[in-house]
């Protein structure tokens, strides 16, 4: 929900809560003022006929001017004063009760004692009330849509920094190093805010930078001390006067040498996908691609004499870095051929939204949790750095992918779901 | 250096941009060696100013980074070869040959070692005017051990050089092994000598 949604919708509640509560009390109180004028009217009325009682004679007229509906009745003793609503007929049309207020009392006449009944129609004060509620509703009602119409172009206009500030974020790329730029803001929240995202924007740029650099200069310093080591190594190798113990030992150095600068390059290659430094995109056809892989791997597959079967779906395309899924992909067919037992079986199976991968194999010596963790093998002899698993999975939550490892009946299985 | 120079080439080094620019302008090269990273500029300036001076040189590029892309500019650039530091000296041995044949003879040559005979452009092998038939690792394994004789090569630098290093070693050892035993067999069987000289526990050694 955006913000001014949000605001419009909170202030139309309270503007309803408002309308209701006002409604209910403006009703009553009015009811409370028209019933009390009622009664007043009904007392003046009376006052008016003890006031003039001497003057009346003894004649219907004479009562009648005193009073609008008044009825009088001779008893032989003074009525005592009563006042009551009573429900009476419509007179102008039958069968319908009107609600009235009655006052009766007795007076003292030169003749005698008059019972006198004045009333008055309380419908009237209804209908009334109804109406004054209907003008109040009516007018509220203009009066929030009014107000509205005026939030929403005022708040449009007031945050309109803020949602280009929001745009400007969403577009941002930290590999792409165009400072952002924010519209020009009077408010001073939002002069704030602009200043403190450029301030963040710039310092993250100057620490992906820098460690980008380092990840380039660590690359380069550390395998140039290594091509060094190595290729004198070699060269030492080819002396003529050399025993074979002495061989061996050079032999074994140039080994280190070579395992210590692929662990440099893996462990570089994590970071650099930790950076994020592999933006580019294509969609690659899954299918096409392990089949190639599949004939770059042909000599390890015959030699171990493997099965291996593929089970396409469908032909998926999956937007990913090719440099990157190559490195996936090797890895997975790689884990696949090296584990595997001669004249085992290998297969791939490609759905739409995942990829499974089992092999044969021995049983995993160690906890299958702790797979995906760096430095730790399978297997303790092999000389694989145990860097693989770690990038399968680097290279999955990067991508958002979900990567799993199970063992069972005999099989190694490697699960790969995206979307 | 002293590999290249006791592989019987003429050497000339330089350590930054400037140097190279200056040795460029003066002196014609059958191949360069190129450093991405100089300490004064990249090497791809290098490499632009020698395509414009000196087309005909051959260009391998040598650098520690693994990057693709840079990877990808140079050798748009037309840089004939990509080596990433660390490389086996016997590597870039093998790349040079194959760098100097495609440059000098336009691929019109053919490689003598004793019986054997190699005719690159057409993937041919005679020992003794004899066709040998190879697989496609064996000819390059074949390749790999013409191009470095009289050297001890690395069962990890011939490996690495036939199958890339993502193959665990122990599985690659295993296999070159068998592959070495078939080369020798299909050479022997034409009555060619054995130039492939095993040492122990190390690698191999071609000798003549």
């Amino acid at each position: 929900m955006t913000l001014s949604n949000k605001t419009a919708l909170s202030f139309l509640a309270s503007a309803f809560v408002v309308a209701a509560l006002g409604g209910v009390f403006s009703h009553y109180l009015l009811m409370y003022v028209f019933d009390r004028e009622a009664t007043e009217q009904l007392k003046a009325q009376q006052a008016k006929i003890l006031r003039e009682i001497d003057k009346i004679e003894d004649s219907e007229q004479k009562w009648f001017a005193l009073a609008d509906s008044i009825s009088i009745e001779n008893t032989n003793f003074l009525v005592k004063e009563s006042l009551s609503d009573t429900l009476l007929p419509n007179p102008l049309e039958t069968g319908e009760m009107l609600d009235y207020r009655i006052l009766i009392f007795g007076v003292k006449t030169h003749t005698g004692f008059v019972k006198v009944t004045i009333s008055k129609a309380l419908y009237e004060t209804e209908d009334l009330v109804g109406v004054i509620l209907l003008i109040f509703g009516v007018v509220l009602l203009g009066l929030i849509i009014g107000l509205l119409i005026i939030n929403y172009i005022i708040s449009n206009r007031l945050w309109r920094p803020f949602y280009q500030a929001l745009q400007q974020l969403q577009s941002f790329k930290i590999q792409e190093q165009k400072p952002l730029s924010f519209m020009a803001t009077t408010t001073k929240e939002f002069g704030v805010l602009q200043q403190n995202i450029n301030h963040l924007t710039h310092r993250i740029w100057h620490d992906y930078n820098s460690l980008k650099q380092f990840t380039e200069n660590a690359s380069h310093e550390f395998q140039t001390p290594l091509a060094v080591i190595q290729s004198n190594l070699e060269q030492l190798i080819q002396s003529d006067n050399l025993h074979e113990k002495q061989l061996t030992k050079i032999s074994e150095l140039i080994e280190s040498v070579r395992h210590l600068s692929k662990l440099n390059q893996t462990l570089l290659l994590l970071v650099k996908i930790e950076n994020q430094q592999f933006t580019e995109m294509v969609a690659l056809n899954l299918g096409d691609f392990f089949r190639q892989k599949l004939q770059f791997w042909e000599v390890w597959i015959t030699h171990k004499a493997l099965e291996i079967s593929i089970l396409v779906d469908k032909e998926i395309l999956l937007n990913i870095n090719p440099y990157l899924a190559e490195v996936l992909l090797n890895n997975l067919l790689g884990n696949a051929i090296k584990h595997n037992i001669p004249r085992g079986i290998i297969t791939i199976k490609l759905t739409d939204n995942s990829l499974i991968i089992s092999n044969t194999g021995n049983e995993p010596l160690q906890d299958t949790e702790k797979l995906w963790q760096r430095f730790q093998k399978g297997n303790h002899s092999s000389d694989s750095h145990g860097l693989g698993m770690a990038l399968i999975q680097q290279i999955c939550e990067f991508y958002g992918f979900e990567a799993q490892y199970q063992y069972s009946a005999l099989l190694h299985t490697v699960k790969i779901a995206w979307k | 250096m002293d590999f290249l120079k006791s592989q019987q080439h003429v050497v000339e080094w330089v350590v930054d941009l400037p140097d190279a620019e200056e040795k460029i302008g003066v002196y014609a090269y059958d191949c360069v060696l190129v450093d991405l990273m100089l300490p004064s500029g990249s090497g791809l300036t290098a490499i632009k100013l020698l395509k414009k001076q000196q087309p005909e040189a051959g260009i391998i590029i040598i650098s520690a980074k693994n990057a693709l892309d840079d990877k990808i500019i140079g050798l748009d650039l037309g840089a004939d070869d990509y080596l990433t530091k660390p490389f086996h000296l016997s590597e870039l041995n093998a790349r040079l040959k194959s760098v100097g044949r495609r440059r000098q003879f336009n691929g019109n040559t053919e490689i003598q070692h004793g019986q054997i005979r190699v005719y690159p452009d057409s993937f041919e092998v005679w020992v003794n005017n004899n066709g040998v038939s190879l697989t496609r690792k064996e000819y390059d394994l074949l390749m790999y051990l013409l191009a470095n004789p009289n050297r001890i090569l690395t069962k990890s630098a011939i490996s690495e050089h036939l199958y890339g290093d993502d193959i665990d070693q122990a599985d690659s050892f295993d296999f070159l092994y068998s592959q070495i035993k078939n080369l020798r067999k299909k050479l022997t069987e034409q009555g060619c000598l054995d130039y492939i000289q095993t040492i122990y526990g190390i690698g191999y050694k071609f000798v003549k």
